[in-house]
């Protein structure tokens, strides 16, 4: 088989470790705005460059990151190429605005990238986004390229033309193997993304990048499906004070079990 | 602008990689060591060690100076200086004792190969030990010290620990109750100083594996979790002519110099993360009765203020360090002598003040100072256990005078 190429979507989003106070909903205006928090990228998608550069290591080839959005930070690419990627291809436009894009029409300018930039034997994307955790792109991106694909992933491995994949279960895994071309939607069970030494940060400048717009791509701004938020609040928080009691300690505490367990909670 | 770019520091001279390194070091040691504090405390296995090998292995800061056809990483300009401030500063913000450790590993690489002053066949014999296969490799030095042995040979008025015989076959080193300076229980390399009689010292590399090393029982320190500190005694360790890194005075003042720049990024970085500290406790904490915040009282806001002051004076000391270190001759070119002494003074002045400034900061927040849930009593036993390492203080202003007064019998 010719060098294996890989193709990581990643997106970016908020950190989603910042607190809640820091997203101001503003419901005028129909949008979430996050204040002061960095931008980083989504954790899923970097479980998936993860499992790109394990595979990379074990079976050789190439990883190019793709990403689509507006105003995409340099800085949060260059770290992920840094961290073990070769080559990036960003869709950018004002018209690629996360916040407006639906799963489909992100998956769509995505399956475009991928026909411009391409081929790729293997796709892998996070099984989620830390912003909207729909976990759609995935999948659909898969379905408009005409490939199989396996989701939630906790392992990767790549032998020749075929990829064997431990998928997570509630309770355990299953091993699929597929041929590629394949898609593979990754989970946290990968492992952490590692760290970028001062030489691959130096060397991440240096790697080829290409920036494309919807146009380039065959897509014209107007066709992209647009979400349209027609209500946005905040959520209504109440807090509620219910003592429990009981005719022992013991007795209080079964009670208390009883109430966790009926609203689901243990 | 960030928190910690409040504190001024001359981020112009720091390259593009410089400040993507550290700002990659700051989300890691964020996710690794700040936020697992409460949970994992001083558990050495459990945090510190695998903290420390992904900062020594797999971001490869043991890897950095080495030439790239030995597996480094070749960032070996006098410049590397700043990255080594960044990086040890943000590691310090973590964890004192995990940059204590990676100050001694970057200013050995510093001493041996930085540009310029690279030692080739030294380079070819010491750098696999750091740049191949993926396990970190401790550093610790065995330094002169106040010595029980009445008759060792002195160094600027301290003790050499260890004595060293030259003959066909290499070195031959012997020393009893040893102290180095970090991680005696664990260092897979020693930089010793060595006495030679007749002679002038020579700064010998040791592998921690050598056969005459025996190790003593790891002892019970208040700080450094991350240094598992253990005294050694030397019987007849033999090493390769090749080992010995330099003669005299001169190369190893160049690495006390570079050493002293990591320990006073880590001291500035420690500081940093009392500013965080003492930020939250004054935007939170509510005074009694008056339903007014910690950072709104004239009072409690100067003694707040003067925090500061000492905190961004530290840091600008701690990168006016790596300034002098990446350029001598903009400071007069007075040799490694005067380097030495500006980088003693600096680190001397740095932990002073930063021991100053945790103990008012401790003492403003009351029982919350001293309890470990807020983290800051960690930083005043780290930061006064590098003091003990440093060296007295007493004998440093003796370094000061022969400097500045030209004594002859100090």
């Amino acid at each position: 088989m010719a060098e294996l190429n890989i193709l990581v979507c990643v997106k970016q989003v908020p950190d989603p470790e910042g607190p809640p106070s820091a997203f101001e909903v503003d419901s005028a205006a129909r949008k979430v705005t996050p204040k002061g928090i960095p931008p980083v990228l989504s954790p899923f998608d970097e479980n998936a460059l993860e499992a790109a550069i394990r595979v990379k290591e074990a079976a050789g080839g190439s990883i190019t990151m793709l990403s689509v959005g507006n105003n995409l930070s340099k800085a949060v690419m260059l770290k992920a190429l840094a961290s073990g990627a070769d080559r990036l291809v960003t869709v950018e436009d004002p018209s690629c605005d996360q916040e407006g894009l639906d799963a489909f029409a992100t998956a769509s300018l995505l399956a475009a990238a991928v026909r411009k930039a391409g081929p790729f034997d293997l796709i892998l994307t996070g099984r989620q986004a830390a912003d909207t955790n729909a976990g759609q792109v995935g999948l659909g991106l898969a379905q408009l390229l005409s490939i199989p694909a396996v989701s939630v992933a906790g392992k990767v491995e790549v032998n020749g033309g075929t990829a064997r994949v431990e998928t997570v279960l509630p309770d355990g895994y299953e091993v699929v193997e597929a041929s590629l071309p394949l898609l593979v939607t990754v989970s946290h069970e990968v492992g952490d993304l590692r760290y970028p030494s001062l030489m691959a940060i130096k060397k991440a400048k240096t790697l080829p990048m290409e920036t494309f717009k919807p146009a380039d791509l065959g897509m014209e701004p107007g066709s992209l499906v647009i979400n349209e938020i027609t209500e946005l609040t905040a959520p209504n928080r109440e807090r509620r004070c219910r003592l429990v009691e009981g005719e022992s300690p013991e007795d209080a505490g079964a009670k208390l079990a009883a109430l966790l367990k009926e609203d689901k909670i243990i | 602008m960030s928190d910690q770019d409040l504190f001024a520091y001359p981020r112009g001279r720091l390259h593009a990689a410089d400040k993507d390194l550290a700002a990659s070091l700051q989300a890691m040691v964020q996710k690794e060591v700040m936020d697992k504090r409460l949970e994992l405390k001083e558990d050495y296995d459990g945090l510190l060690a695998p903290s420390l090998a992904r900062l020594m292995a797999e971001v490869g800061l043991q890897k950095m100076f080495w030439p790239e056809k030995l597996g480094g990483e070749e960032h070996n300009e006098p410049e590397a200086a700043y990255t080594v401030a960044a990086a040890l500063e943000q590691i310090g913000r973590a964890d004192v004792g995990l940059a204590f450790l990676a100050a001694h590993s970057l200013a050995l690489q510093a001493a041996v190969a930085a540009k310029g002053s690279c030692r080739e066949e030294l380079c070819a014999a010491v750098a696999p030990l750091f740049c191949e296969g993926n396990r970190p490799l401790i550093v610790s030095f065995v330094l002169p010290a106040m010595s029980q042995d009445g008759g060792a040979p002195e160094w600027r008025g301290k003790g050499i620990q260890v004595r060293a015989k030259s003959g066909p076959e290499g070195w031959t080193l012997s020393g009893k109750a040893v102290r180095p300076t970090c991680s005696g229980a664990d260092a897979g390399l020693f930089g010793v100083l060595c006495a030679v009689d007749g002679e002038e010292p020579a700064f010998i590399l040791v592998p921690g594996d050598s056969h005459g090393i025996s190790r003593e029982k790891e002892f019970l320190k208040t700080g450094l979790a991350a240094s598992r500190n253990a005294d050694l005694d030397f019987e007849g360790v033999k090493v390769p002519a090749a080992n010995c890194a330099w003669r005299g005075e001169e190369g190893f003042l160049n690495l006390l110099s570079w050493f002293y720049l990591g320990l006073a990024a880590a001291g500035s970085g420690a500081l940093l993360a009392v500013y965080e500290i003492i930020k939250e406790w004054g935007d939170n904490r509510v005074i009694k009765g008056r339903g007014q915040v910690f950072k709104e009282n004239p009072l409690t806001a100067a003694l707040m203020g003067e925090i500061a002051k000492e905190i961004a004076v530290d840091r600008l000391l701690a990168y006016n360090l790596a300034d002098i270190l990446s350029d001598p001759q903009a400071y007069g070119d007075d040799g490694p002598l005067a380097v030495f002494t500006s980088a003693l003074m600096l680190v001397h002045h740095i932990y002073v003040s930063a021991e100053y400034t945790i103990h008012r900061t401790m003492e403003l927040m009351a029982s919350a100072g001293y309890a470990r849930e807020w983290q800051l009593e960690r930083y005043w036993r780290d930061l006064k256990t590098v003091q003990c390492y440093l060296g007295a203080y007493e004998l440093a202003k003796h370094d000061f005078a022969r400097r500045f007064y030209h004594t002859k019998t100090l």
